[in-house]
């Protein structure tokens, strides 16, 4: 690889540490450990963090944590004239979002999150309004659990950024991730639990109106454990739909 | 109250430089500090568990996350007992208006290079006592010797600011910079812009004393 | 994929033909029908594996349709724990490639992005743990094989998708692994361990050496290997008649009721269908059929009940295409069978 003189490099190779692994010894058929297969993690969310943003929103999701901003409508550069607006999604990992160091440098893996989520708010937002405009959204992952997650609550994070842009939405778009290990399906798993599964599936929707807009599957899974996964996703859409309104409403009042 | 406190807006977009100037005049800034007073600071570390160390601190409106990652590597040749400190500053596209995503802008590239000089002008980490420990499983903290913190200072009309907001700093005429450790010993001073006449003493001791009496009130924050 | 511009006119006249009863496309087929399809296999006599499809080839001067061509080309990868990237078991990388003379109308970075957004679909889906072929290991913690599974659109006239997992289904039907045989060094009791066989070892010496200086547990006694001479090029992939299908359901908008969909676009149809529904399907043989993949893309919304409805179609729909697949492939691999044959005897 070619040396990037815009950075301060270190040395050429340099290996991580490896340690002993404490990995979930984890067998088909066991339970899962600390919370029952239809539970997610906690969400904190937080709209409004990046003062100098239109619109921004912090999530965390136990140990992942996601910071997402909006900039626009603003005039759109260097493309031709567009009757709809145009939605733009950059996402970042940091170096150290996780168990292995990233190199500072756009990857693969932060095009087709981009792509998800790029996918996942598509739908919702008024582009036909904004002839001419780009809509940008930059969304940073501070600390990844499981990729998956990650494009559920960078999702649901892009989403309230929006509202909180004052962006015009035909609804708020929740977004959760399921995946089948062994019999069972768990919902928003962990990297872990995912690297356990067969398959996993990332469901986004306007829950107000009862619509998906995207749904993410990979994996092996039989078309009923596909169905039940989709279904699972979208009662939990409904419900961190109230925790993105309550937590907008709690940041419109101060 | 909305309707001037939109009209204030405006007037702060369009005429930046006579906005600032009129609270100036008033001795007050825009966010309502004196000159000399400094914006909150709040410090969490460790919150980032795929780090091996992190820190995130908020400076009034800035937020900034640092993570540090540990890797083994081979010791360049003609320092057999010294590792690597790669500091890197990024400016996401996702902070402010003005940056770009893409490869580091020049501002991040000459924040890298001033943060990389401060740490490694002279040797403020050492990992060695004298024992190397091979574990599989135990980290051992790394063993800091100076915290060095820096502090910024703008001159805008011959008026000496404290710690400039992103407000301000465009306009300035001159910024300085001065990084103090935890004894108070100066470790660098950066001066950008033409030496000021403000009023006072020399400028730049001014700075410097502010800097120090500020380092020992933020002492207790930082590990 | 937008394609070359579609004027608002010609949109709305494609999406009023789709909608009306009875159905009305432009190129007067069915819904559900798919354009001829032709493919072969084993075009790339230097890849273990290669196949060539097109979907909607004219009949009268055998040009146009899209054309994909996927070759699998396995080369011989080092285990270790530290910087390599290979891991036991062996591995696939997919990787899509557009030809520009197929997408004239895009840019450079657009070409890019649709690219990288080919390949990762193709390599989420078919590098998944669950279709891992079981015969891509050498040797355990030393040697692996590395499966790349290049796909080129050589030109674009709608479906892409479809033609893409058909092509990469058809290349891996036909990848044959080499035959591998383990070699050991028996440590003799006189100091200076003689090698047993050292002829034609595939692999560098000096590698070897330095790699065995990291790993500390010996659990493979076997050091190297080689590649036997044999009749033929080697051994199907295991498990190969599990590879996917992929088939996009189009939705048009503004249908009311029951959602109309069909198949097999060409590119003006893509371009008045925003919306559309990626199935991808594998139906191993004594079991229920299993999805690989799901994907909505473009913008657009569907009920629950509606994607309910399309998988339960998509799955009709893959099935045929899964049929007609693996009879070409026999009919392919007899071809083939023949055809060696035949220089046999000549010689």
């Amino acid at each position: 690889m070619a040396l990037d003189r815009r950075r301060i490099n270190g040395p050429e190779e340099s290996f991580p540490p490896i340690f002993d692994s404490d990995a979930l010894q984890w067998k088909v058929g066991d339970a899962r450990k600390d919370r029952s297969p239809a539970d997610i993690r906690p969400i904190f969310l937080q709209p409004g963090l990046i003062s100098q943003a239109n619109g921004s929103a912090y999530i965390e999701t136990a140990k992942t944590k996601i910071a997402c901003a909006v900039y626009g409508p603003r005039q759109s550069k260097n493309t031709a004239y567009s009757e709809m607006g145009r939605l733009n999604v950059e996402v970042k990992f940091t170096p150290f979002s996780c168990i292995r160091r990233r190199a500072p440098m756009r990857d693969a893996e932060d095009r087709s999150i981009a792509v998800a989520i790029h996918q996942a708010l598509v739908s919702s937002v008024r582009l036909e309004l904004l002839p001419k405009s780009t809509i940008d959204i930059f969304v940073t992952i501070i600390e990844s659990d499981g990729l998956d997650g990650c494009v559920a609550s960078g999702s649901v994070a892009a989403s309230t950024a929006l509202a909180d842009a004052g962006i015009e939405l035909l609804g708020l778009v929740t977004s959760c991730a399921a995946s089948v290990v062994g019999k069972e399906i768990w919902l928003d798993p962990t990297e872990e639990e995912g690297r356990l599964s067969k398959g996993t599936l990332v469901l986004s929707c306007m829950p107000a109106l009862k619509k998906v807009t995207s749904v993410w599957q990979t994996g092996e899974m039989k078309v009923a454990e596909a169905l039940g996964c989709m279904d699972a996703c979208q009662e939990k859409c409904t419900e961190i739909h109230s925790v993105v309104a309550q937590a907008l409403l709690e940041s419109a009042k101060i | 109250m909305a309707d001037s406190a939109l009209k204030a807006s405006i007037f702060q977009r369009l005429h930046p430089r006579a906005y600032l100037e009129r609270f100036v005049a008033e001795s007050v800034r825009p966010d309502g500090r004196p000159f000399d007073a400094w914006r909150d600071v709040s410090v969490n570390v460790g919150s980032i568990s795929t780090a091996n160390g992190s820190a995130l601190v908020r400076l009034g409106e800035t937020t900034i996350v640092c993570g540090v990652k540990a890797e083994i590597a081979e010791p360049e040749l003609d320092a057999p007992d010294q590792g690597f400190l790669v500091p890197n500053i990024d400016l996401p596209a996702l902070c402010s208006p003005k940056f770009k995503p893409g490869p580091p802008s020049d501002e991040a590239q000459v924040l890298s290079d001033r943060l990389n000089e401060v740490l490694s002008s002279y040797q403020h980490i050492t990992s060695e006592n004298g024992l190397t420990t091979c574990s599989r499983t135990a980290s051992s903290p790394l063993q800091m010797l100076k915290t060095p913190v820096s502090f910024s200072f703008g001159v805008f009309d011959a008026t000496l600011l404290a710690d400039p907001t992103a407000f301000e700093e465009p306009l300035l005429d001159t910024t300085i910079s001065v990084v103090v450790d935890e004894n108070g010993d100066l470790v660098s001073v950066v001066q950008l812009g033409p030496g000021v006449d403000t009023g006072a003493a020399d400028t730049l001791s001014t700075c410097i004393s502010s800097a120090k009496t500020r380092r020992v009130v933020l002492g207790g924050q930082i590990p | 994929m937008t394609s070359i511009s579609t004027s608002k006119a010609e949109i709305s006249y494609i999406q009023s033909g789709l909608l009306s009863t009875p159905p009305l496309r432009a190129d007067g087929r069915g819904l559900h029908d798919f354009r001829t399809i032709s493919l072969e296999t084993g075009v790339a006599p230097l890849a273990n594996g290669s196949a060539h499809l097109n979907i909607g080839k004219n009949p009268h001067d055998g040009g146009g349709g899209t054309e994909v061509l996927a070759a699998a080309k396995l080369e011989v990868e080092n285990v270790d724990l530290g910087g390599g990237e290979g891991v036991d078991g062996g591995r696939i990388v997919c990787t899509v490639s557009c030809s520009p003379s197929a997408y004239p109308h895009l840019s450079a970075p657009a070409l890019d992005d649709l690219q990288h957004d080919m390949s990762t679909l193709l390599h989420q889906t078919l590098a998944h743990p669950s279709l891992h072929p079981p015969n891509l290991g050498i040797l355990t913690g030393k040697k692996s094989w590395l499966l790349n599974l290049d796909c080129v659109v050589l030109a674009d006239a709608g479906n892409t998708y479809d033609a893409l997992f058909m092509a990469a289904r058809a290349a891996l039907w036909d990848c044959k692994v080499p035959r591998t045989r383990a070699v050991e060094y028996k440590a003799a009791a006189a100091p200076g361990a003689q090698a047993v066989e050292s002829g034609e070892m595939d692999v560098d010496h000096d590698a070897e050496a330095q790699q065995s200086g990291f790993d500390t547990r010996s659990i493979a006694r076997a050091v190297d290997f080689e590649l036997p001479d044999y009749w033929d090029e080697g051994k199907v992939l295991g498990g190969r008649e599990r590879w996917p299908v992929c088939v996009t359901l189009n939705v048009p908008p503004g249908s009311k009721g029951p959602l109309v969909h069909y198949l097999d676009a060409i590119p003006q149809e893509e371009a008045a269908t925003p919306l559309r529904l990626l199935l991808v399907f594998s139906f191993p043989p004594a079991s229920s059929p299993n999805l690989q993949a799901m994907r909505v893309l473009g913008s657009g919304e569907l009920e629950s009940d509606q994607i309910r409805d399309f998988v339960a179609n998509g799955e009709k729909h893959a099935h045929k295409i899964w049929d007609a697949l693996n009879g070409k492939l026999k009919e392919e691999d007899h071809r083939r069978g023949q055809k060696a044959r035949d220089r046999f005897a000549r010689r």
